[in-house]
């Protein structure tokens, strides 16, 4: 799904945000980019969505090069990923239903088609009730999972998730991570960025510990050994 | 077809969505395009009203005492066989005489003491419209001039100098005036687009993160510059026409004697499609130009 060798990118060339990442994620994993702030994760992120390039290395998601794609292509390539921020990144002024039709309306569906499958993954999410409010009057929780909506509503085969829990509490947080789980159950690759190491609780398959933009070290679920040792605490379970 | 019908709905939903940030917006336009208009129109009436002089431009042409009436008769066939005459008038010696008797009764008994009767034969000619500047004057009454018998030709040269040059100045200066307006209309317009998609740039992100195409995102702020340009110019225009209601009545009730007889008119319909025009175009371009700057982040 996601390939990454050599990796390096630097805005300015004494602080590199990242050196030297090579790294291999599967189909259908759950992963975490675990670091503290600063680590490079967002940058990792943001490599993996093409909205920013590397200075060097080469990056495969989904079977295309980044580094060699057309700049008009990348839109096509994002409507097969999701993504989930830290700060919602939802339309205030429009309704639940406007929000998760949006990434639908992109790709061209008949209002129809929109309809059916907003109110589908409204459903899925635990907030058809909701599909005609605003976000503003959402709960933190609520608004994370429309986002989540948006993110999934295409059924992409990749959901990036920066920060996803960042501002919600541990209740919500828990919410949100069993929504995670089923849809990766689904099928889909979900990759998250966070610095919160509770989070590790929640069985990923793999974790890739960032620290000052290099890979501290690769910890795979159910395999023992020199990458165990890599995550910050030994181990995640 | 149905995409466009989808731009459109898309755009109108985003003129009701930011109401506000857009009645702002059609305001501004609407000013700017009001000081626009309202130089125009003060600039037409103005040139109409100098344009009225010209229809006083006159050519004298006066004839040599030694012509005989057959000559007379026959210079004026000439100069009528240009395509520059209008109106040819003559005036004989005679007429020329008592036309001055009856203008100047006090100088009869001087006139009557002389032996000759010593003003010319003249002809007065009136010029077709498209031959009244300046230069065709001046190219016509050198041909005239040429013709034997024509003793001496008289067009007011000075005063179409003047007049021309004032003309010329006027026009100058309204060029200047008109393209600093115009300018300072479109660095409005433009940057008061600006500000509302800076209030926006979050939809655009919200966008590209969605996957939506530049062409996609790009259409509907189109076609919204666009309509802001086209309400920004329909209200400016309305508000000039009760201006200039207004100001015409009170033209027509004023006690200015001169002022009475002082019309003017507004702008014609091409100046209105113009301002219009500009309107929309501004708008369009404004939207297009702030765009760019936020879809360039990827």
């Amino acid at each position: 799904m996601i390939q990454m060798f050599h990796v390096y990118k630097n805005y300015s060339p004494k602080y590199p945000a990242l050196s030297d990442i090579s790294l291999k994620i599967e189909k259908g994993e759950f992963v975490f980019i675990f670091g503290p702030s600063g680590a490079g994760k967002t940058t990792l992120l943001k490599l993996i969505f093409g909205a920013e390039h590397p200075s060097k290395g080469q990056i495969i998601v989904n079977g295309m090069n980044f580094g060699r794609i057309k700049k008009s292509t990348l839109p096509l390539l994002r409507r097969r990923m999701g993504f989930v921020f830290q700060d919602f990144k939802l339309l205030n002024h429009r309704t639940v239903f406007d929000n998760v039709g949006l990434a639908l309306e992109v790709v061209g569906l008949k209002k129809t088609e929109i309809k059916r499958k907003v109110q589908q993954v409204l459903k899925h999410v635990g907030l058809l009730s909701r599909i005609n409010t605003v976000p503003l009057v959402l709960s933190g929780g609520e608004q994370q999972r429309v986002a989540i909506a948006r993110a999934i509503v295409n059924e992409p085969a990749l959901l990036l998730a920066d920060e996803p829990t960042g501002n919600l509490d541990a209740e919500l947080t828990k919410e949100i991570m069993k929504l995670f789980k089923i849809i990766n159950a689904w099928g889909t690759t979900i990759v998250i960025a966070t610095h919160d190491k509770n989070l590790l609780n929640f069985n990923p398959t793999k974790v890739v510990a960032l620290e000052k933009g290099k890979i501290k070290g690769v910890f795979v679920a159910g395999r023992k050994g020199a990458e165990e040792a890599a995550t910050p605490e030994g181990s995640i379970n | 077809m149905k995409r466009f019908y989808y731009f459109i709905k898309k755009a109108f939903q985003n003129l009701r969505h930011f109401f506000l940030i857009n009645l702002i917006t059609v305001g501004i336009i609407s000013l700017s395009l009001l000081v626009l208009s309202t130089f125009f129109m003060v600039f037409l009436n103005l040139q109409t009203y100098l344009n009225k002089w010209k229809d006083q431009i006159q050519v004298s042409v006066y004839l040599a005492d030694s012509n005989t009436p057959e000559d007379i008769s026959l210079i004026q066939k000439k100069i009528n066989s240009f395509p520059q005459v209008k109106k040819l008038s003559l005036i004989t010696k005679e007429e020329a005489l008592s036309f001055f008797k009856d203008s100047f009764p006090g100088q009869k008994k001087a006139l009557e003491s002389l032996k000759d009767n010593p003003l010319p034969a003249s002809m007065d000619i009136q010029l077709q419209d498209e031959y009244r500047g300046p230069d065709e004057v001046n190219f016509f009454a050198l041909q005239i001039k040429k013709i034997p018998g024509v003793e001496d030709v008289e067009y007011g040269q000075t005063w179409i100098e003047g007049y021309a040059n004032f003309l010329r100045f006027m026009r100058s200066a309204a060029l200047a005036v008109g393209v600093v307006i115009l300018l300072a209309t479109i660095f409005i317009i433009s940057n008061t687009i600006k500000l509302t998609l800076f209030a926006r740039k979050d939809e655009i992100e919200i966008m590209k993160l969605v996957g939506a195409t530049n062409f996609f995102i790009r259409v509907p702020f189109f076609i919204e510059g666009i309509l802001q340009g086209l309400l920004g110019a329909f209200f400016a225009l309305i508000v000039l026409f009760v201006f200039y209601q207004l100001f015409s009545n009170w033209i027509a009730q004023s006690s200015y004697f001169s002022l009475k007889f002082f019309k003017i008119f507004f702008l014609p319909l091409p100046h209105l499609l113009l301002i219009t025009a500009v309107g929309m175009i501004t708008g369009f371009l404004g939207s297009f130009f702030s765009l760019g700057k936020y879809l360039k982040y990827e």
